[in-house]
């Protein structure tokens, strides 16, 4: 059987979960048993327009990119996009809430007109993805099972519960003891709660659970004396590109 | 039984060297502030046996979190089972509530057909429990579950006395545990030993007292009865479904099972992972329908079963009162909060649908002689609060006697039983005053509208009780000594008739001594060990420090002192709706029936008897 052809592209992002891939170790020797990668930019410099997957990252936030997508799209038979810019938006979202001209004026000044800019999207809003890593950056061994069902040819039911049910099943203690407001009850899990277990806390990278708690979130932002608004600021910075209305 | 043992303290590492030397030791560690948590230990980490329940609860050795149970290479068309043990394992340090919780699992789990991967590692592990000998915090309702103390199977039990443990084995395998690890570290107990057990085991029965309103035999059917209640709809609005509370539960053991797919895309696992009925999708199936979509059916689900439906499967309840549930919710949704909601609501409930009539009985607990005519009272209804504001009534009954309204004297905040005291005055309360504890009364109420406590906050108060007004105002007076700090400048005038018809003298010391509390008393009569004021309860007025603004006078004694008081209250530019007066009628039914204690439109029953002077004064023989 011939092997699978990969290939790597990326949008608008900052390559880390490509760089993530590339610093898979071991773990990249089993997964190049099964597939050949033909373009990944950010470890070979071989290109190719024949490929069964595709594999994306970043947001779509010009014309360009937007024609280079559907493009991807209509050659590969499966999507996968992963990392947060690519399955939400993530942090290029935050742009959505100022106008497109003040804020290319702002980036570029005088020169904003070479460099036409529309409201970040995820992929998802441009075309058809069929299986989501999300994360910011990705979490390894969530890429490695998506890619193992991918393969397959089976769906990837990313969980819609909170992060904190894999936090406490880490047996970790509530950051909200200390005093810190953490984003896991109303993201949703996949991550295995990593930020948290190595002593962070959670950004909301992955998206929203479909039902999350607004009023319960409030209660608890109220009980432990955290502000509404400081929260809401910490959510933008990875799930505003949905706001975005159609350019 | 087994022989009792002691083990100094200072040689509880060496004991957890012993054991270590053929077992893995788990044990409790602090992590964080203020938790705990199970982890391998050797002698020398700090292990803490005095410890608040862990995190999670010993049931991740018997079922870890994800756990593989079958193994699949379809290349070779085959399946296997996974049956993994655990080492040799000791869990040092396991309280009574988390022992009742592991018995539970044993249940479930060893139900036909045995869940054989919980069997391999329960084989494998010893339990050295640990028994509390006082709360470990507010959250926990062990006694009313009965799981203070336990007949839950364990190996050993060790109980903290003076210094030292008491160590007794439980099991076989306990005995020989301690043959084999306590060799030169247990010592033989002394007589003296069993009796400080004796003596510690007997003391918990008064330390550990059931924490809810309902009786254990009751909640089965108050969970069937409330599967209506808007107790669940709260709930549902406060829950974040972060699945916590089940995950951190010593007897939930529901599980999700996934199949991981190696990269040969042939060969893999199947495991299984701890769920949650809190998530989402737990009830959702295949077209979208989802049994449990609303978070309050989701969290009903939970109690339902643990209190009612593990009854009919298990023949036991399923919550150990270990209080995890409670102790980490983000949302501060308490276990016996809302136990005590849904008790609460169906009592209300009940009530409603009674007759207004309805007599209850209540028990004299105590009673002692105030003065010459007034009686103290301590009463308790059977199996419940009486629920009630300071500055309300009730209406007590002798069968064949008669019934009279009589103002409650304690405050809302004693628990349990309330307190009357009765002034001699009639046939009723003549044949009251003859009883003695354990005698049954009956009891109709709380009636009527209390004083307004929560206006009351943050105002500089003026309390003014004349003869027997003292009584309903003593109310009053322990709600705002009991709650201090949310009342402003209190000033409290008591008038009597002479110094020994004088009530709750024993407790103004206790008042003086508060911050900003002052008092004036006068009798119309002295004697001669008497110092103070001789005179009408007005002359008191003049002399005080009041702020027109915020300050608010309430006032209750016999009829004819009002208007003068009120007169004096006035000059003093205190404003009508600021003076607050409980008033005085013949009542026969105390709820607006039968006709009685009009005063104008109102009914002084139900209206009053506490009004302000604004809503009054206007009335028809009102003062």
């Amino acid at each position: 059987m011939s092997k699978v052809k990969v290939a790597f592209f990326d949008f608008a992002c900052c390559e880390g979960c490509q760089l993530q891939v590339a610093n898979m170790g071991e773990l990249l020797i089993d997964i190049l048993d099964k597939i050949e990668i033909v373009e990944f930019r950010e470890v070979m410099s071989e290109k190719s327009e024949d490929y069964d997957v595709a594999i994306v990252e970043g947001s779509i936030t010009t014309p360009h990119c937007l024609e280079r997508i559907m493009k991807i799209r209509s050659i590969a038979k499966v999507l996968i996009a992963y990392g947060s810019c690519a399955t939400i938006g993530g942090v290029n979202g935050m742009k959505n809430q100022f106008e497109m001209d003040d804020i290319a004026r702002s980036v570029y000044g005088d020169d904003a007109h070479f460099f036409p800019t529309r409201p970040t999207r995820a992929i998802d809003q441009v075309v058809p993805v069929d299986y989501y890593v999300h994360g910011c950056p990705i979490y390894l061994p969530e890429l490695v099972k998506v890619l193992t069902h991918a393969l397959a040819g089976i769906p990837y039911r990313v969980p819609d519960s909170a992060v904190c049910v894999e936090c406490k099943l880490n047996e970790n203690v509530c950051v909200y003891e200390r005093g810190v407001s953490c984003l896991g009850p109303v993201t949703r899990g996949g991550c295995n709660s990593w930020c948290i277990n190595n002593g962070n806390v959670c950004y909301g990278c992955r998206g929203m659970v479909t039902n999350p708690a607004d009023n319960a979130q409030r209660d608890v932002l109220t009980k432990y004396d955290i502000s509404l608004d400081w929260v809401e600021n910490k959510m933008m910075m990875y799930n505003k590109a949905k706001d975005a209305k159609e350019a | 039984m087994s022989k009792l043992y002691v083990l100094k303290k200072d040689r509880l590492p060496d004991f957890v060297s012993a054991l270590s030397n053929r077992r893995r030791v788990v044990a409790p560690v602090a992590k964080g502030e203020s938790s705990f948590a199970y982890e391998e230990v050797t002698a020398s980490d700090p292990i803490a046996l005095k410890h608040i329940p862990t995190i999670l609860p010993p049931k991740k050795f018997f079922m870890p979190q994800v756990e593989t149970i079958q193994r699949f290479d379809m290349a070779r068309k085959q399946w296997e089972p996974v049956i993994d043990s655990c080492p040799d394992t000791v869990i040092l340090g396991v309280h009574t509530c988390d022992l009742a919780g592991i018995d539970c699992l044993n249940q479930a789990m060893g139900s036909d057909p045995q869940d054989v991967n919980y069997a391999a590692k329960r084989e494998n592990i010893l339990l050295v429990a640990v028994e509390c000998t006082e709360y470990c915090d507010k959250y926990a309702s062990c006694a009313v579950m009965g799981n203070h103390t336990t007949d839950a199977p364990h190996d050993v039990m060790f109980t903290e006395i003076n210094g030292a443990y008491a160590v007794q084995a439980n099991s076989e395998a306990g005995d020989a545990l301690l043959q084999e690890s306590g060799l030169g570290l247990l010592t033989e107990a002394e007589g003296e030993d069993q009796t400080r057990l004796d003596d510690l085991r007997t003391q918990k029965d008064a330390i550990f007292t059931p924490e809810l309103d309902a009786n254990l035999g009751d909640l089965r059917n108050l969970l069937v009865e409330s599967f209506d209640s808007e107790v669940w709809d709260d709930i549902g609005d406060r829950c974040l479904s972060c699945g916590n509370c089940t995950n951190v539960c010593p007897t939930c053991y529901c599980f999700d099972v996934k199949d991981e797919l190696d990269l040969t895309l042939t060969a893999g696992v199947r495991n299984r992972v701890w769920d949650s009925c809190q998530n989402e999708e737990f009830a959702l199936v295949a077209g979208g329908e989802n049994f449990r979509k609303q978070r309050g059916a989701r969290q009903r689900h939970r109690y339902m079963k643990k209190l009612n439906f593990a009854l009919s499967r298990f023949d036991r309840f399923f919550c150990t009162g270990c209080g995890r549930c409670t102790r980490t919710c983000m949302a501060d949704i308490s276990l016996k909060d809302t136990l005590n909601a849904l008790a609460s609501e169906h009592h209300a409930s009940k009530l409603a649908k009674m007759s207004p009539y309805q007599v209850m009985a209540g028990t004299i607990h105590r009673t002692r002689k105030m003065t010459d005519l007034e009686m103290y009272f301590e009463i308790e209804l059977e199996g419940f609060d009486l629920d009630y504001e300071p500055g309300q009534f009730v209406m007590i009954s002798l069968p064949g006697i008669g019934e009279a309204p009589i103002s409650i004297s304690s405050s809302p905040h004693k628990k349990g039983a309330f307190e009357l005291v009765i002034r001699k005055a009639g046939v009723l309360t003549t044949a009251l005053h003859q009883l003695q504890p354990g005698a049954t009364v009956g009891i109709r109420g709380p009636y009527g509208r209390g004083f307004p406590v929560k206006e009351l906050e943050g105002k500089d108060l003026v309390l003014i009780g004349g003869g027997c007004g003292n009584i309903p105002l003593h109310s009053l007076i322990d709600t705002c000594m009991h709650e201090r700090e949310k009342f402003g400048k209190i000033d409290i005038l008591l008038g009597c008739r002479t110094p020994k018809s004088m009530l709750f003298t024993d407790e103004y010391d206790g008042w003086r001594s508060r911050p900003n509390v002052n008092m004036a008393m006068t009798v119309d009569v002295a004697d001669e060990a008497w110092s103070g004021h001789i005179g009408l309860i007005t002359a008191l007025i003049p002399d005080l420090q009041v702020d027109p603004e915020t300050t608010h006078a309430v006032v209750v004694g016999p009829p004819a002192m009002y208007k003068f008081v009120i007169q004096e209250l006035k000059k003093r530019n205190i404003p009508d709706e600021q003076i607050i007066l409980s008033l005085e009628r013949h009542m026969k039914c105390g709820v607006g029936k039968c006709g009685h204690c009009q005063i104008g439109e109102l009914y002084c029953c139900q209206d009053g008897p506490v009004f302000s002077y604004a809503e009054i004064k206007n009335k028809y023989e009102a003062l």
